[in-house]
């Protein structure tokens, strides 16, 4: 930056002492070509300057645009239990209660016709119950 | 299954069965009896050997063999009531009463018996 500043700098220091100097030549209008020889002889017009410095950077760009929608949400949880049935019908009525049943047999033996017969052998048995 | 002696001098003995049914409520209970007689000698006595056996209480108005016997009330001395046993074609026993068939007992003669039984009950 140094060197190229310093060349700016002469180029300027040229061109403003050229200045009067052409100036004064056309008011004066004599040997209007010799002069212009002899002015192209002794001044070179510099190399052109160096290219400006990048311009700022732009403004950033407008927002993406809005992402799909979201996946749908998961099942919600199952409901409560429901309610206990309602109590069963009354069971059918018991059976009778069995009579107090009993069967009985003997075997008797009657010794001569003066005595009497008694049992001499007994059978006990329950009767099945009544239905 | 019990033993009785008949002696001499209460010959002949009648061996004979009966039943009762004891209910808190009316009815009838059948009855069907099986007896089996088995004699020892009275003057002699040695081995013991088969003399008559009895089976069902077949009748004209009991055909199946069971007597029927009414309902009383529960008691420990019932009322017995009699029923015949059928004793086949013949007395087998030597009593002096050769009846056979449904007798309303056995007539046996003088000598030591045992004398076997079962009962069937029914209600009809």
């Amino acid at each position: 930056m140094k060197s190229s500043t310093y060349r700016i700098a002469i180029a300027l220091a040229a061109v403003l002492t050229v200045g009067p100097l052409s100036l004064a030549s056309a008011h004066d209008g004599k040997d209007k070509d010799k002069d212009k020889d002899k002015d192209n002889k002794h001044f070179i017009v510099g190399p052109a300057g160096p290219a400006g410095p990048m311009g700022p950077a732009g403004p950033a760009g407008p927002a993406g645009p809005a992402g799909p929608a979201g996946p749908a949400g998961p099942m919600g949880p199952a409901g409560p239990e429901g309610p206990a049935g309602p109590p069963g019908p009354a069971g059918p009525p018991g059976l009778d209660a069995p009579a107090a049943e009993y069967g009985v047999a003997a075997v008797s033996v009657q010794r001569g016709a003066a005595r009497a017969r008694r049992p001499s052998g007994r059978v006990i048995q329950l009767a099945s119950a009544r239905p | 299954m019990f033993r009785f002696t008949c002696s001499t001098a209460n010959a002949p003995c009648k061996v004979s069965l009966s039943g009762a049914f004891l209910s808190d409520a009316a009815g009838t209970l059948g009855i069907y009896p099986r007896v089996n007689i088995q004699r020892q000698d009275y003057v002699t006595p040695g081995f013991q050997k088969y003399c008559e056996y009895g089976d069902g209480s077949f009748t004209v108005t009991t055909p199946d063999g069971f007597a029927p016997v009414a309902a009383q009330p529960g008691s420990p001395a019932p009322v017995l009531t009699a029923f015949p046993v059928h004793i086949g074609g013949s007395a087998d026993c030597g009593g002096p009463n050769p009846a056979s068939g449904a007798v309303p007992e056995i007539t046996v003669p003088a000598g030591y018996y045992d004398v076997f039984s079962t009962f069937v009950f029914r209600k009809p």
